[in-house]
């Protein structure tokens, strides 16, 4: 099956690998807005923990840093953040107009899932790395099923949380694909993340106060007077 | 009686355990988590096991699903059906449930959770060892339901299908990790 030289890592970061898609399924599937930002924390735990495992098992600096970044960034300080520019009356709301029910927005994760599979395949031929076989199709599902939350919700703060998906998905890839990523880079995007969070919390924060709503996807109109 | 909607879901999750493990005899299913060790944690079992879960609370009318303790007939869907019978029909029906629900736990713990324990000959003492063993890894997982029990609400009668279909989900997602691995 694999021709790792570690297989408890191998199979530790496997789970964790499992355990990432499934919450990406889920920031798709819940309802209510607080569950899916606690999901959200759950999936950048793991792929900090992914970081570290990759880190251990290829004797990587590098990765250990990006998995202190990332607790630092996206389970402390942009949970933190949201809390505190968006009322938490958005968060007790519970989004029961969607574009796509649940059942079947579950459904087309379930093939996006396949589709990452598929376009992973040939990429793993291209690269060798040890681990780029767990962590690129998943982290490759994990962006398409970011992509389609933003599509799907019509929420301001689920729509922000499937974007940070996204990003969590690249690193997800990223982490096995590049094991000596410079931290720089990944000091970039943590110094990135965090304002695109303040800028569209803030705004979340004044649609709120003037519509009484943070359901975006009905401003998609312009309505003449 | 939400198990014509968990049917066709618990039907993929058996498919998929033995396709996972190439085998449908149990004793071959779960000495192939276990050999090496680290097939424990492929991702395909996992989410099998969280899958099976899901299934074993919906089938037996567990609480997110039903509430079999309520006393409000519209909220109980399982126990509704036996309010039809009395004495010994009620009883035959009381009986069908529970060894349905304990046929349930048996396969999940021996096959996918714990593959262990299980009598490893034809000797009257394996076998009689595996009994106790059996019956202790039952009581164990029993406390574990009480606790999911006790900290869930039931979810509304629409939303049944949402739980199966993430279920459902989980099972595909595993059968697809399993099939990229080779």
């Amino acid at each position: 099956m694999n021709s790792a030289p570690y297989p408890i890592i191998f199979a530790l970061d496997a789970l964790t690998g499992a355990l990432f898609l499934l919450t990406a399924i889920g920031v798709v599937g819940t309802r209510q807005v607080l569950a899916s930002l606690q999901l959200f924390v759950v999936q950048s735990l793991l792929l900090a923990l992914s970081a570290v495992l990759l880190g251990i098992a290829l004797g990587s600096v590098h990765l250990l840093a990006v998995a202190a970044i990332t607790i630092a960034t996206k389970t402390l300080l942009i949970p933190r953040l949201l809390r505190r520019t968006v009322s938490s009356e958005v968060y007790r709301t519970r989004e029961v107009e969607r574009v796509l029910n649940i059942p079947s927005s579950l459904l087309v994760a379930a093939a996006l899932v396949v589709v990452a599979y598929v376009v992973a395949n040939p990429l793993l031929r291209a690269v060798a790395v040890p681990f780029a076989e767990i962590n690129l199709p998943l982290g490759l599902a994990a962006m398409f099923l970011g992509v389609f939350t933003v599509a799907v919700r019509r929420e301001a703060v689920p729509q922000l949380l499937g974007l940070l998906a996204i990003e969590n998905g690249v690193f997800f890839a990223g982490v096995a694909i590049v094991p000596s990523l410079p931290v720089i880079a990944e000091l970039a995007a943590a110094v990135d993340v965090p304002v695109i969070t303040l800028v569209v919390g803030l705004l979340t924060r004044q649609i709120h106060k003037r519509l009484g709503t943070t359901a975006v996807g009905h401003l998609a109109a312009l309505r003449e007077h | 009686m939400v198990g014509f909607l968990a049917e066709p879901v618990f039907i993929v999750v058996f498919l998929t355990v033995s396709f996972v493990a190439g085998s449908t005899i149990p004793y071959i299913v779960q000495t192939r988590w276990v050999t090496p060790i680290s097939n424990f944690f492929e991702p395909s079992h996992v989410l099998l096991m969280i899958a099976f879960l899901m299934l074993i609370l919906a089938e037996d009318g567990r609480l997110p699903v039903d509430s079999p303790s309520g006393q409000f007939e519209l909220a109980m869907i399982d126990r509704s059906r036996l309010l039809e019978y009395s004495g010994r029909g009620a009883a035959v029906m009381k009986w069908a449930g529970a060894m349905k629900f304990l046929v349930l736990i048996c396969i999940f713990l021996n096959v996918l959770v714990t593959p262990w324990g299980l009598a490893k000959g034809m000797g009257l003492g394996e076998v009689l060892l595996a009994v106790p063993l059996v019956l202790l890894k039952v009581f164990g997982f029993v406390l574990i339901l009480v606790y999911i029990e006790s900290s869930l609400a039931k979810l509304r009668l629409f939303r049944i299908t949402e739980f199966l279909g993430a279920a459902f989900v989980i099972c595909v997602v595993a059968m697809i990790t399993r099939l990229s691995e080779i």
